[in-house]
């Protein structure tokens, strides 16, 4: 089950994508993401034994009222916190899916990603060994391309691509992490998606100056995510 | 990541270095002390950062018993379903540590563990005490902590139905559906005899690192642990100890059946901690962390006094300090300007702790007085002043007193059996010589006090040196894997052996509270004809003689002193050495007192009247020339004995009669009264009296035994005694008691005329 359908996949240059996308089982992406937190916190192995039928049936429940939540485009923390890690997730798995890109699974994006940190959200390797840092964003009452690509851009003037190779080298071949020391690299900007009808978000996005600034590294997707 | 203190203090790198402590507590718990440093750290200098941030604090701490506990992300919502699972399941907010210790010792036969001191332990075993169906044995190490689980046990647990003892004894059969015994190992034995009596299901050994000391101590636990599991195979078995690495060790040494789910140690904490290091030479106080290539190599300025921060907060500061240094007041100077922070209390507000301790131990708050009290009248200020010394009368006031929240500084020279068990804002290390690094931890973890507020709860440490003090934060505890009791000691006297032997071979008289040997020693015909002339010289008609008859006639009296010595000589198998005679002499007066009814306060007077003139003095008040030259008295005070090299010394050399300290001579009586003759005099005269009883029927000699042991031969009042009355209580019951068996105590209606305070001792069985 992939927990999301393509409604659009457009090639805005050869080397910029455009994917649109509509959860199918917000329930289901949202079980995953919660499950690779779970088992990277400390009640995983602190409570083995007892936990396990307990946790099963909360899990169920807190999924139930979070994804009610995002539907519903209610605007508390938990949901945008969230929703974020819905569209970052089922970005990263459109793109895996898509274009055959290395799929780093959510549980070892989040063994990296340190809790509370700011940094880019997930990662893939193109063809052709181009690291991609991929960035999510999500705002319940309105689109957020525009955030997504003024933090995509912001993380790389900030040389995160840089600082983060220690914690994301294991994934990457040496030749990749060469090419990313030399700016060599691409971006994923996956951002919640309203109404806005994809050849619109395509004109405003063309627009922006943090997108043209992007848009001359090596490769970059937008991914649209309808939620 | 390096010199986090420093990067703090100056608002550097501070959400990189939150990151990394959060990010830590997220996936490991909150078991690293320098993550916890870190959020002090940012929790105090950077407020405004620290307070956006604290529903993660919180939630991945697995604070659960905050009050409007709140999961504002996803990864805080994992926590929050944990919450709620532990609240289906417990009906309680307890914390993921709480929850697996219920759990486990809900699903197991036996369960060892360690945790550091802000678990809140307690609180379960409360929980698991309220619902046990039947008896509950609680062994802890002193008498000072079942004091303690009393008072506790007695404020939470309103069924009237449970006896909450102190002892070992079936009593109010008639009201009482079952019991909670709390008892040291010594008083466990007394189990064994009634065994039949008791149903019981659960065992909780507290404070279980007893069974490490190499001492007849940790024989006896060893000994008693082992009689439990074999006389009641079906109980529950349950260890606590605090942060030992291996608390397995006690299943292994004591043979339990056990697998890995029966033990763990537990290092998650609930408060953090910072560590200050005040200096000597320039008064200041600095920062420093545990971790050095961390939190930074320097030590780094505080921009604050952390004590005066903390008192001008309404905080309470516990100062650890020598016996010494409180018996020569150098505490009192060196601390002297945190003292003349603290203001005096509304008399109303504390005046029935005053006049409860004033009542109890004659002292005066007057200065200018005899029998003036300092760790009285610092009451009023709010400073307590707590020691192994004290009387637990005392300390029960001292402790309701500072669990109502009027203590501001506590100077204690605590080990872990003689501290106030309470948590404290503040825990200044005045020494760290000589002491087990396992009550030091102990105490340190004291700092932190640990609320139900939506907040991070912090403690400050002050240690005069950093590098012992870091050295005993990063060593491990470790309990040994194997009993004493199987370990061929070579180096041991021969009472130690005798005692190890009887513990081993099960050979120990639980009635006489002595080894075999021991009572055979004591049932000698040259004991049995000195117990006669003792006997002879004590008894006049069938009765005690008075004291005055006694004072009368000297040579009588020093035959009787004698008497009493060559019984205890005939015990040990050689003659007192001089040093040792003096001590044994006092406490022989101490005995004769308590048994003529002085109570503890008369007790006190007479020493301190002897020992500083006051009569003499009175006689002579207006000639202050000889009164500022007047010494006192030669004074013995109390020693461990036996001890053949103890030399007499006087304990007032140097000091003037008319200076004299009253809290000196309470705690040298008490010490006395408890350490000697509670524990080792009265077992001997016991013994000797009853085994002289069973050869020659003389009824004298059954009579002056129950005087020794009870200090009365009154069957009433013994039957008091076993309710948990004092004496001092007996004063002012007895004549509101209309009858009282092992089955009840039916009262007059007149009790109900007393003050509360005055019928507490009572109220359970009423």
């Amino acid at each position: 089950m992939k927990g999301y359908s393509i409604i659009d996949n457009q090639t805005i240059e050869p080397h910029i994508k455009f994917l649109r996308i509509n959860p199918t089982d917000i329930k289901l992406t949202l079980k995953n993401v919660l499950d690779s937190l779970m088992s990277m916190s400390w009640l995983y192995n602190f409570d083995k034994e007892y936990l396990v039928d307990g946790y099963k049936e909360r899990c169920e429940q807190s999924i139930n009222h979070i994804s009610k939540n995002i539907l519903k485009q209610n605007d508390s923390a938990v949901t945008s916190s969230s929703g974020e890690y819905v569209v970052s997730e089922l970005a990263r798995t459109s793109v895996v899916d898509t274009y055959s890109y290395l799929d780093v699974p959510i549980a070892d994006l989040i063994k990296k990603q340190v809790v509370g940190n700011p940094g880019f959200d997930f990662y893939t390797l193109n063809s052709k060994k181009n690291i991609l840092f991929g960035e999510a964003k999500y705002i319940s009452r309105q689109s957020g391309h525009l955030k997504a690509l003024e933090q995509s851009y912001k993380f790389y003037l900030q040389k995160q691509h840089i600082t983060e190779i220690p914690d994301i080298q294991n994934f990457f071949c040496e030749e990749s992490l060469t090419n990313c020391n030399k700016g060599e690299i691409g971006f994923m900007v996956a951002f919640s998606a309203k109404k806005t009808e994809t050849k619109d978000f395509i004109e405003i996005i063309k627009k922006n100056k943090d997108y043209q600034e992007l848009r001359k590294f090596k490769e970059v997707i937008l991914i649209a995510v309808n939620i | 990541m390096k010199n986090v203190i420093s990067q703090i203090i100056n608002n550097e790198n501070v959400p990189e270095i939150f990151s990394y402590a959060i990010n830590n507590i997220y996936r490991h718990g909150p078991i690293d002390i320098s993550d916890l440093e870190i959020l002090t750290y940012i929790s105090i200098y950077n407020k405004e950062y620290f307070d956006k941030n604290i529903d993660k604090v919180l939630n991945f701490m697995g604070i659960f018993y905050k009050q409007n506990f709140q999961s504002t992300t996803l990864e805080e919502v994992i926590f929050g379903q944990y919450r709620k699972h532990i609240r289906d399941n417990f009906n309680q907010h307890y914390t993921p540590v709480q929850s697996q210790i219920l759990y486990k010792i809900e699903n197991s036969k036996c369960y060892s563990f360690s945790a550091p001191t802000s678990t809140g332990k307690s609180y379960v075993f409360l929980k698991k005490i309220k619902e046990s169906q039947n008896d509950v044995v609680i062994v802890v190490p002193s008498r000072a902590l079942i004091n303690e689980y009393l008072l506790k046990l007695e404020n939470s647990i309103e069924d009237k139905s449970i006896n909450i003892l102190p002892f070992i004894d079936k009593i109010n059969t008639k009201k009482s559906k079952r019991n909670v015994f709390i008892v040291t190992p010594e008083r466990c034995r007394e189990l064994f005899k009634l065994k039949e009596q008791f149903q019981i299901n659960l065992f909780l050994f507290d404070e279980a690192q007893l069974s490490n000391e190499e001492s007849t101590r940790g024989i006896l636990f060893d000994g008693i642990v082992r009689r439990c599991y074999k006389n009641y195979p079906d109980a529950t078995f349950v260890f606590a100890h605090p942060f030992v690495k291996n608390p397995d060790a006690q299943l292994i040494k004591n043979h339990f059946v056990f697998d890995e789910k029966n033990y763990k140690q537990f290092n998650q904490k609930n408060v953090g901690q910072i560590f200050f290091l005040h200096n000597k030479s320039d008064s200041n106080f600095y920062h420093f962390g545990i971790d050095k290539s961390l939190m930074g190599n320097k030590k780094v300025n505080s921009n604050f006094d952390p004590i005066k921060k903390i008192l001008n907060n309404n905080g309470s500061v516990l100062f650890y300090v020598s016996k010494a240094s409180i018996k020569n007041n150098k505490v009192f100077d060196d601390f002297q300007e945190y003292i003349n922070l603290c203001s005096d209390y509304q008399a109303e507000e504390i005046d029935e702790y005053l006049n409860e301790l004033i009542e109890y131990t004659g002292g005066t708050t007057d200065k200018n007085r005899d029998y003036y009290s300092k760790l009285i009248s610092y009451l009023k200020k709010g400073i307590v002043i707590h020691h192994g010394s004290l009387p637990l009368k005392i300390r029960s006031i001292l402790e309701k007193y500072t669990n109502r929240g009027f203590c501001k500084i506590c100077f204690a020279t605590s080990t872990l059996e003689q501290g106030v068990n309470m948590p404290f804002d503040l825990v200044y290390l005045n020494r760290l010589d000589g002491s087990k690094p396992l009550s030091v931890k102990n105490l340190i973890g004291r700092a932190g006090r640990s609320t139900e507020n939506y907040k991070f709860d912090f403690g400050f440490v002050i240690v005069k040196n950093m590098t012992d003090f870091r050295k005993i934060m990063e060593q491990d505890e470790v309990l040994a894997t194997t009993s004493l009791l199987e370990i061929n000691e070579g180096d041991k006297d021969e009472e130690y052996n005798d005692f190890k032997e009887a513990i081993l071979n099960d050979t120990f008289d639980d009635d006489l509270n002595l080894t075999e040997n021991q009572v055979k020693k004591l049932s000698s015909e040259e004991v049995f004809v000195i117990i006669k002339k003792l006997l002879d010289i004590i008894f006049e008609n069938d009765k005690i003689i008075s004291l005055e008859t006694l004072n009368e006639d000297e040579d009588e009296k020093l035959d009787l002193y004698e008497s009493f010595e060559k019984i205890y000589s005939n015990y040990l198998g050689r003659e007192l050495s001089h040093g040792e005679q003096n001590v044994f002499n006092t406490a022989i007066k101490i005995i004769l007192w308590k048994v003529h009814g002085k109570t503890f306060k008369n007790i006190c007077w007479y020493r301190y009247s002897y020992a500083s003139l006051s009569n003499y003095r009175r006689a002579n008040k207006n000639r202050p020339n000889l009164l500022n030259n007047l010494p006192a008295k030669f004074f013995t005070e109390y020693s461990e004995i036996p001890n053949k090299n103890l030399n007499p010394y006087n304990a007032l050399s140097g000091v003037l009669a008319k200076n004299v300290d009253y809290d000196f001579i309470i705690s040298d009586t008490y010490d006395y009264i408890d350490k000697l003759i509670g524990f080792k005099l009265i077992d001997v005269f016991y013994a000797s009296l009853i085994k002289y009883h069973e050869n020659s029927d003389d009824y004298r000699a059954i009579k002056l035994s129950k005087y020794i042991k009870y200090g009365t031969d009154n069957e009433r009042h013994i039957l008091m005694l076993r309710y948990g009355l004092t004496f001092e209580d007996i004063e002012v019951l007895d004549e509101h008691i209309f009858f009282i068996s092992e089955e009840e105590i039916i009262v007059k209606k007149s009790i109900f005329g007393l003050a509360e305070n005055k019928r507490n001792a009572i109220k359970r069985y009423i």
